[in-house]
């Protein structure tokens, strides 16, 4: 077994040692190696950032950087490690092990998944271009605090287009946290209840639970924070009591906490199999400790309010936030004894991976007790926007990356099959724990000194130098680790199926497993993992779709470029748009003449994305593809909810969050400007229900138009089916219409109060009115494409008539854009 | 403390230790810092080294694993390893520590803090407004006084800021008087010191807000009273 190469299996894939192979790939743990490989460059990147601050940081005040260009730097430096680096790199090994956990043979929608690393891959190459497009990159912190992200004081088209690359991330972030729930909640094999999960999957399945909502509010922080660089809305820089500051302050932060968790529960995850494995026992309190990861993950959204103790927020909201605060420390606290615990009479291996695994507990012990600091408002009104913090965090979010390091380590012999040199990796571990505290250790000395500032007293130079040395050696770990890897592969002993005599799934097949993962269905009924029809090797699944349409051939392909594709083409729309806005200057000090004949560029470029996107949509839902279909799974709490429609409304429900986000931003400058005052000052007279009473109508309709096609089905009525969805697309076709009459008149008014028309820059409230409405109008076009997709099909290719899934599944999209509207009528037409 | 102090060593624990004797209502940051070092130290120190000492005790000397580790692929009990009682005795102990600490800090820093000294502790108050501004402070006074990068705030008297912005965020932070606020364009955010030493300090900028973010500094001159109530009249820089 332990060489059970996979070419045998690899019939539809192109070989491994092809470009191909990993451009069309959809096989998870393929997908893993490409995330993990990604990640690593990113890790690299974002050190070689921080070593440019650390030698900035020799001395006070040296003029290695400029003080723009050390914003950048700083900036760039948070944004890549905790969003191109940290998740990526988590979600590398969630990628290859959590489908091997729980006995799948691929996550629910492999192609879907390669879409998210794509997206993942072009959103970096983005935020990675923005240092070369005209102005320099973001600069504005990774925390991108609201008025100095909006294009009056960051105008540099490079900032727009750092912005648009996390954009994308974000995109890919929420496609992955779909189809991980979608497999957590509908593949484990038969046995494996939800409880059943081992700790890392289990971790996996909070960490995209919290992603789904936490990354939702973060997407639409960004939508109006990029709407105000590229159509020119006013939300982030209306200053009316503070407005525009505090919407992003909350919207940021409302993700920003719960970002911490997501970055870090993974590594508790590895911390708990790494614990496990090398010390033989089960994990102590396993079911506490469990419990306590659930309860941090829902706790993390009711705490974002204590990262704004010094906004000047009332006495009972910082009280309140406070105890928030207290309350969600306590967990961690059971869980970290859990671990300790659990190498009691244990038999521990000090195995590189061990060394990690007990590192991360310390580290993680400093950084906890450090936060409890922050936690205290009277010492945060002195600690905050400080090293104390920087210190923190980086203990906790890099001392959590600790254990993913770990997480290599322990993991690498399955992946590649190799084993590495043993020594090599426990001096790796060395210099990589002597580094990591001496750069971050002395920062707690200079708590006094604000964060992202060059300028300091001498009198803490000391430990500065201190830090730069350290920096350097945690550089040289980083490399080490690359260095140990790439030996490995070419001079390592084979690892065999299960080197670290551990018992978790992934250690029952070979190294590196093979591309189905299980020769036969696996089922962990009896109380551990066996096999059922060992013998039959997986062909007797049946073609499931995920997406696009029913595949009939035996053996359809599982390869597929169109992820690639439609990510490049995103890629090269979003960085078209990044350079459409006229306030965008090209140049810091660009000359207007230059940013005239720089926009319509910029623009050709957005369009030539955007067609290429479409294109590629298009290939995406005719290409056939087909996933493997699970057999004897385990789908509690959806039993009955087909596998499709649970990832319909699993996405249904971050794109609540989203709206939501949208709804309450409005609802909030209302509330900062002024009720009555707002609708008095700002809304032109023009503005009148009506065409949103019409628009509410047809939306309605179509809703019930959707409903008859279903019928039509049920009466095997393929003319009454097309009719019902051509009559749907009229109707939405009307609400377009009658949208784009109203604005064209709104934007052309000439009023005393608006000389220049109601357009999308004039006040606050035609900001909320256009881009929410937008976004929803936005909706509507999306689903009439898919519509145009399935008349298309019901037309020429008589489908749907024997499955009317795709047509449900359409249903319930569109019957919550219905709902979105419901809401946004009443808020943008009679309140 | 006179003149031509400097801003305090950042991190000497000497200083910090040297003022937590200063009167409760201007130093309860020091109070406070000085004993969450002392219990976070504490703490950390005690349950570092159990990990260690449970780790080097419990490890495996031949290299090899327990005879009687799980049967690959089971599932696992719910209660896995055990060990629940102690894990809730050190998880009960860990959580009185923290919310002890942080429960005082509460009533002994944050209430104080919040309202400020009583009118009958400290009789003299000044409110200054300060406006942050990309790349630097102004200072406005109750007599229609405006001063750029220069606070001069009179000894033994409670000074009340109200903290804003022209532009972006920006956080007006005293070091040595310990404090910290955000300054928010359109938001006034409110602080107060009690000055008991006359001398010069700096104010700083502890919000990313742009590209000289890092020269974004102030003077504070605490000088006497006496000397402060004649500052109104033109005998300023």
């Amino acid at each position: 077994m332990a060489h059970a190469e996979s070419d045998e299996h690899e019939d539809h894939m192109p070989s491994k040692s092809s470009i191909k192979r990993w451009l069309t790939t959809t096989n998870h743990k393929d997908v893993g190696i490409l995330y993990l490989i990604t990640s690593i460059f990113y890790l690299v990147f974002g050190g070689v950032l921080a070593l440019l601050i650390r030698l900035e940081l020799l001395e006070s005040g040296s003029t290695i950087l400029s003080g723009a260009a050390y914003n950048q730097v700083v900036s760039a430096h948070g944004l890549i490690m905790l969003f191109f680096f940290i998740s990526p790199f988590a979600f590398a090994f969630a990628n290859y092990f959590v489908p091997l956990q729980i006995g799948a043979k691929d996550l629910a929608f492999p192609r879907l998944n390669a879409l998210s690393f794509w997206l993942y891959f072009f959103g970096g190459a983005l935020f990675g271009s923005s240092f070369f497009l005209g102005g320099g990159s973001f600069s504005g912190g990774w925390t991108m605090y609201a008025p100095l992200n909006s294009p009056a004081y960051m105008p540099a088209v490079g900032s727009t287009a750092a912005v648009l690359g996390v954009m994308l991330f974000v995109i890919s972030t929420t496609v992955s946290s779909v189809n991980f729930l979608t497999t957590l909640h509908s593949m484990r094999a038969e046995g494996m209840r939800i409880r059943d999960l081992p700790i890392f999957s289990w971790s996996i399945l909070l960490t995209v639970w919290m992603m789904l909502f936490a990354f939702a509010a973060l997407l639409a922080a960004l939508i109006l924070m990029a709407s105000d660089h590229i159509i020119g809305t006013t939300y982030f820089t209306t200053t009316v009591a503070g407005s525009g500051s505090f919407l992003w302050l909350h919207l940021f932060w409302f993700f920003g906490h719960p970002e911490v968790y997501i970055v870090l529960f993974p590594a508790l995850g590895v911390l708990g199999e790494i614990f496990k494995t090398f010390t033989g026992n089960r994990l102590a309190g396993r079911k506490w400790i469990m419990i306590a990861l659930g309860l941090v993950a829902v706790q993390s959204f009711i705490v974002w309010m204590h990262h704004m103790f010094l906004t000047g927020l009332n006495f009972q909201t910082k009280t309140l936030f406070m105890a928030t605060t207290i309350a969600i420390s306590l967990p961690f606290d059971l869980m970290i004894f859990g671990f300790i615990y659990t190498m009691i009479k244990g038999k521990i291996r000090l195995t590189t991976p061990m060394l990690y695994g007990i590192a991360t507990l310390v580290l993680f012990i400093i950084g906890g007790i450090t936060g409890v600091f922050l936690g205290a408002i009277p010492l945060d009104y002195n600690l905050r926007g400080g090293y104390w913090v920087v210190a923190h965090f980086h203990y906790v979010m890099f001392g959590g990356a600790a254990a993913l390091v770990g997480a290599i380590f322990y993991w690498f012999p399955k992946m590649s099959g190799k084993m590495y040199n043993r020594t090599f990796g426990k001096i790796q571990f060395a210099t990589f724990f002597v580094g990591f505290n001496l750069l971050y250790f002395p920062l707690f000395f200079a708590y006094e000194m604000p964060r992202r500032v060059f300028v300091y007293e001498t009198s803490i130079k000391m430990y500065h130098n201190i830090a730069t040395v350290g920096g350097f050696i945690l550089g040289l770990s980083v490399l080490m680790i690359v260095g140990i890897m790439v030996h490995a592969l070419k001079y390592g002993d084979d690892a065999g199926d299960n080197p670290w005599q551990a018992w978790t799934a992934e250690w029952s097949v070979s190294s590196p497993p093979p591309l189905e993962n299980f020769s036969g269905t696996p089922s962990f009924k009896s109380g551990k993992l066996s096999m059922l029809n060992p013998a039959t090797d997986g062909s007797g699944t049946e073609a499931e779709t995920d997406g696009g349409h029913a595949v009939e051939e035996e053996h359809t392909d599982h390869a597929s470029l169109t992820p690639f594709l439609i990510s490049l083409s995103m890629f090269v729309m979003f960085l078209g748009l990044s350079g459409v806005h006229q306030n965008v200057q090209a140049l810091h000090d660009g000359d207007p003449a230059t940013t005239a004949t720089i926009a319509p560029l910029y623009a050709a470029v957005a369009g030539i994305g955007g067609v290429g996107m479409l294109l590629s949509l298009v290939w995406f839902g005719f290409e056939g593809f087909s996933a493997p279909a699970p057999l004897n799974v385990n789908k509690w709490p959806f039993e009955g909810v087909e596998q499709n429609k649970l990832g319909v409304w699993i996405f249904l429900l971050s794109d609540i969050v989203v709206f939501g986000a949208f709804i309450g931003a409005s609802i909030f400058m209302r509330f900062a400007y002024g009720w009555q005052e707002w609708y008095q000052d700002l809304i032109p007279e023009a503005h009148v229900t009506m065409p949103g009473l019409i628009n509410t109508y047809l939306l309605l309709t179509s809703s019930f138009a959707v409903v008859m096609a279903l019928v039509a089905i049920e009466k095997n009525s393929k003319k009454g089916l097309v009719g019902s969805l051509v009559a749907t697309f009229a109707l939405a076709t009307g609400f377009l219409v009658n949208k784009g009459l109203e604005w064209q008149h709104l934007f052309h008014i000439s009023t005393d109060a608006f000389p220049e028309g109601w357009g999308l820059g004039t006040n606050i409230a035609s900001s909320t009115f256009y881009l929410t409405t937008g976004m929803h109008g936005l909706h509507v076009i999306l689903g009439m494409l898919i519509l145009v997709f399935l008349i298309y099909r019901a037309w020429f290719d008589d489908a749907y008539m024997e499955d009317d899934r795709p047509v449900e599944y359409f249903g319930l999209y569109w019957h919550f854009v219905d709902i979105v509207w419901l809401f946004l009528f009443p808020l943008f037409y009679i309140l | 403390m006179t003149t031509q102090v400097p801003v305090p060593v950042a991190g000497s624990w000497d200083g910090l230790i040297a003022q937590a004797g200063v009167d409760g209502t201007s130093d309860i940051f020091g109070q406070l810092f000085l004993a969450f070092i002392v219990a976070g130290t504490l703490v950390g120190v005690v349950v570092i080294a159990y990990t260690l000492q449970k780790a080097y005790k419990n490890r495996s000397e031949d290299g090899e694993t327990k005879s009687d580790t799980p049967d690959m692929g089971e599932i696992p009990p719910l209660e896995g390893g055990g060990k629940g009682k102690k894990l809730f005795l050190s998880f009960g102990a860990s959580a009185v520590i923290v919310i002890t600490l942080v429960g005082w800090t509460y009533f002994a820093g944050f209430i104080p803090m919040e309202q400020g000294p009583s009118e009958q502790q400290v009789e003299d108050q000044l409110d200054v407004t300060v406006t942050g501004f990309q790349f630097g402070w102004r200072f406005n006074y109750p007599d229609g006084e405006e001063s750029l990068g220069r606070l001069t705030v009179p000894n033994d008297t409670v000074v009340r800021f109200d903290v804003t912005s022209d532009d972006v965020m920006h956080n007006f932070g005293l070091p040595y008087f310990d404090r910290r606020s955000d300054a928010i364009p359109g938001q006034i955010t409110e602080m107060w010191i009690y000055p008991q030493e006359t001398g010069t300090y700096t104010a700083k900028c502890y919000e990313l807000c742009g590209s000289g973010h890092s020269q974004m500094a102030a003077q504070v001159e605490v000088v006497p009273k006496n000397e402060f109530d004649n500052w109104g009249n033109g005998t300023e820089q």
